[in-house]
C-alpha cells in the first residue's frame, strides 16, 4: 500500500514538473521569442549605425 | 547640350549625398546578411544538440529571421528619413542660391553694371575666372549647387567668391569667347560702363583726338572732381607711347587695324562709385565699305558718338584754300573719303546689323567735331575763338548756342547742307563742335603737339549719356 502510495506520488510529482516546464514553456516562449527578435533587431540596428558611419561622410571637402 | 564640368566641389546635398544613401543601404544590406547567416549557421549547429539546445537553436533562428526583418525595416524607415534631410537641405541650399543669384542678377541691372570684351565687343553673361590658387578655368562661378556665395577649387581646395557682392569681379577672368579669350580685367568685369567710338575717315585725326582727349581728361580730372585709372596695361602702355610720340612732335602712328580693342579707361569719384570708359578708334578705312564696320559689335551698346570730319575733305575748303594747300598737303594730309559718305555707311550699317530701324532717330548723343582746325586761318572762322567772339556780341545766348549755329552754318556754306540734314534727320542729339588734336599743323621740328577742344565734345556725351555721374562736369 504504501509502495502504491509512493508510486502514485512519485507519477504527480513527474507530471507536476513536466506539467510545469510545459506551463514554463508556454508562457515565456513568447518572451524568449521576442527577445530573439530583439536581439535580431539590435544586430540589424548596429549594422545600419556602422554602415551609415562608414559611408555617410557631409562636409565640403577638396580631394 | 552637354553640361559644363564645374571644376569645383559640388554642394553634398547635389550629389554626394545620395551616393552616400546608396552606399549604406548596400553595406548595411551585406552586414545584415553576414549577421543572419551567422545566426543560422549557430542554430543548425545547435539543432543537433539536447532539446534546450535545440531551444537555443529556435531561438537563434528567430534572430537570424529579426535581422533581416528588421534590417528592411530599418533600412527603408532611415532611407526615408536619410531622403528627407537630404530633400530638405537640398531645397534650402536651392532656394539659397536662386534668392542669392536673382539679387545679384537684379542688383546687376539695376546698376547698369554689365561686362564688355574690350578685344572681341561681345557683352559677356559671365567671364570666366581663374582660380587664384592653381590657374584652373572656372566656366560658373555663381551662386550654385556648388556653393551659395563660394566655389571650392577642385584641384587646389582655394574658395572663390562665387558672387558680385564678395567681389569675384577681382579675380583673374578671361573673355568665354572661344575666338577671343581675352584676358580681362577687374575694371572690365561687372563695371558700369559708357561706350564712345571716334568715327570718321581715313587721316581725319582720330587716334590723335583719342589720346590728345585721354590726356586732357587726366590733366583736367582733379579739377572735375574724378581720379582717372587705366584698366589694362595695353590702354596704358599705348597711351604712354602716343603721349612721348605727341610730346616729340609726332603724330600717333596710323591705326591698322579695322576692329579696334577699346582703350579703356576708369573715372572714379568719390563717394559716387566709378564708370569705364570704353573709347573706340577703328582705322578710317573700315569706313571706306558698309561691310568695314559689321563687326564692329559695340554699335549695339553705344552711349554716344563721336563723329570727326577733316575739313580739307570738303571741296568748298579746298577751293578756299586752293593757293595755300599746295604747300600744306603733306603736313595736313587731307582725308580721301568725303565725310558725308562715311556717315551714310555708319547709319547703313546700323540699320542693316544692329537693329536701327530706317525711319527711327538715333537717341544717342552725336558730336560732329571738325578737326584740323589749327590749320591757316580756321579757328578764327569756325573755333573756339570765333565762338568767344560772337558770345561778346550776344552776352544772353548760350555759348554752345552759338557754337553750334556758327559750325552748323559754316558747314551749310561749304555746301555741306545735305551731310548736316542726314545727321540732323536721323538723331535726336546733335552737336558741333570743332577742335584740333594736334593743336598745330605738323611740321619737321620736335616742338611737342598739344591738341585742343577735344575734350567738350567728349564731355558733353558723357553728360548726356549718364547725366547722374557726370553732371557737374562744365569743361573749359
Amino acid at each position: 500500500m504504501g509502495q502504491l502510495i509512493i508510486g502514485c506520488l512519485g507519477l504527480l510529482l513527474i507530471f507536476g514538473v513536466i506539467y510545469m516546464i510545459g506551463w514554463l514553456l508556454y508562457h515565456a516562449a513568447p518572451y524568449l521569442l521576442s527577445a530573439a527578435a530583439l536581439y535580431g533587431a539590435a544586430i540589424a540596428l548596429r549594422n545600419y549605425g556602422l554602415a551609415f558611419a562608414n559611408n555617410v561622410k557631409p562636409g565640403r571637402r577638396a580631394p | 547640350m552637354s553640361a559644363i564640368q564645374e571644376p569645383a566641389v559640388k554642394s553634398y546635398f547635389f550629389g554626394k549625398g545620395y551616393r552616400d544613401l546608396q552606399a549604406t543601404i548596400a553595406e548595411s544590406w551585406s552586414r545584415n546578411l553576414v549577421s543572419a547567416r551567422k545566426e543560422l549557421e549557430a542554430a543548425r549547429r545547435l539543432w543537433s544538440g539536447t532539446y534546450l539546445a535545440k531551444g537555443g537553436a529556435i531561438l537563434r533562428a528567430t534572430a537570424s529571421l529579426s535581422v533581416i526583418l528588421f534590417g528592411t525595416a530599418f533600412f527603408l524607415a532611415f532611407s526615408i528619413l536619410h531622403i528627407a534631410v537630404l530633400l530638405a537641405f537640398f531645397l534650402l541650399i536651392y532656394l539659397g542660391f536662386t534668392i542669392v543669384y536673382l539679387v545679384e542678377r537684379g542688383y546687376l541691372a539695376w546698376r547698369k553694371l554689365s561686362t564688355v570684351c574690350p578685344e572681341c565687343h561681345e557683352k559677356i553673361a559671365l567671364p570666366e575666372y581663374f582660380c587664384p590658387g592653381c590657374g584652373e578655368i572656372h566656366r560658373r562661378l555663381i551662386p550654385s549647387q556648388y556653393g551659395i556665395l563660394h566655389h571650392v577649387c577642385v584641384k587646389c581646395g582655394t574658395r572663390l567668391p562665387a558672387t558680385f557682392f564678395l567681389r569675384h569681379g577681382e579675380l583673374q577672368a578671361r573673355c568665354p569667347n572661344p575666338a577671343c579669350g581675352y584676358l580681362l580685367k577687374a575694371g572690365h568685369v561687372e563695371s558700369r560702363k559708357v561706350f564712345i567710338p571716334i568715327f570718321g575717315g581715313p587721316s581725319v585725326g582720330k587716334s590723335a583726338y583719342l589720346f590728345a582727349a585721354v590726356q586732357g581728361l587726366a590733366a583736367e580730372a582733379p579739377r572735375l572732381g574724378f581720379s582717372p585709372f587705366f584698366v589694362d596695361t595695353h590702354s596704358e602702355g599705348e597711351f604712354a607711347r602716343a603721349r612721348q610720340e605727341l610730346g616729340r612732335g609726332r603724330p600717333p602712328a596710323k591705326t591698322l587695324a579695322s576692329l579696334p580693342r577699346a582703350f579703356s579707361l576708369e573715372l572714379r569719384r568719390n563717394g559716387q562709385g566709378s564708370r569705364v570708359l570704353y573709347l573706340y578708334d577703328p582705322a578710317g578705312e573700315a569706313f571706306g565699305e558698309t561691310e568695314g564696320l559689321v563687326l564692329h559689335k559695340y554699335q549695339e551698346y553705344l552711349s554716344g558718338l563721336i563723329f570727326l570730319i577733316d575739313p580739307f575733305t570738303i571741296p568748298a575748303v579746298q577751293l578756299e584754300y586752293q593757293d595755300r594747300l599746295s604747300g600744306a598737303r603733306d603736313a595736313l594730309k587731307p582725308s580721301a573719303l568725303p565725310a558725308e559718305d562715311a556717315l551714310g555707311r555708319i547709319f547703313i550699317n546700323l540699320e542693316e546689323h544692329f537693329g536701327q530701324s530706317r525711319t527711327a532717330r538715333l537717341k544717342l548723343p552725336v558730336a560732329l567735331v571738325i578737326n584740323k582746325v589749327d590749320a591757316f586761318n580756321l579757328e578764327d572762322r569756325i573755333g573756339e575763338r570765333a565762338v568767344r567772339a560772337r558770345a561778346a556780341a550776344n552776352p544772353t545766348t548760350d555759348p554752345d548756342t552759338l557754337r553750334n549755329e556758327l559750325i552748323r552754318g559754316q558747314l551749310v556754306r561749304w555746301d555741306q547742307g545735305s551731310l548736316v540734314q542726314q545727321l540732323e534727320t536721323r538723331c535726336v542729339r546733335v552737336r558741333y563742335y570743332t577742335c584740333s588734336s594736334l593743336g598745330r599743323m605738323p611740321d619737321s621740328t620736335a616742338r611737342p603737339f598739344e591738341g585742343r577742344g577735344m575734350l567738350a565734345p567728349l564731355m558733353w556725351i558723357l553728360g548726356t549719356a549718364d547725366a547722374g555721374f557726370f553732371q557737374s562736369i562744365h569743361p573749359t
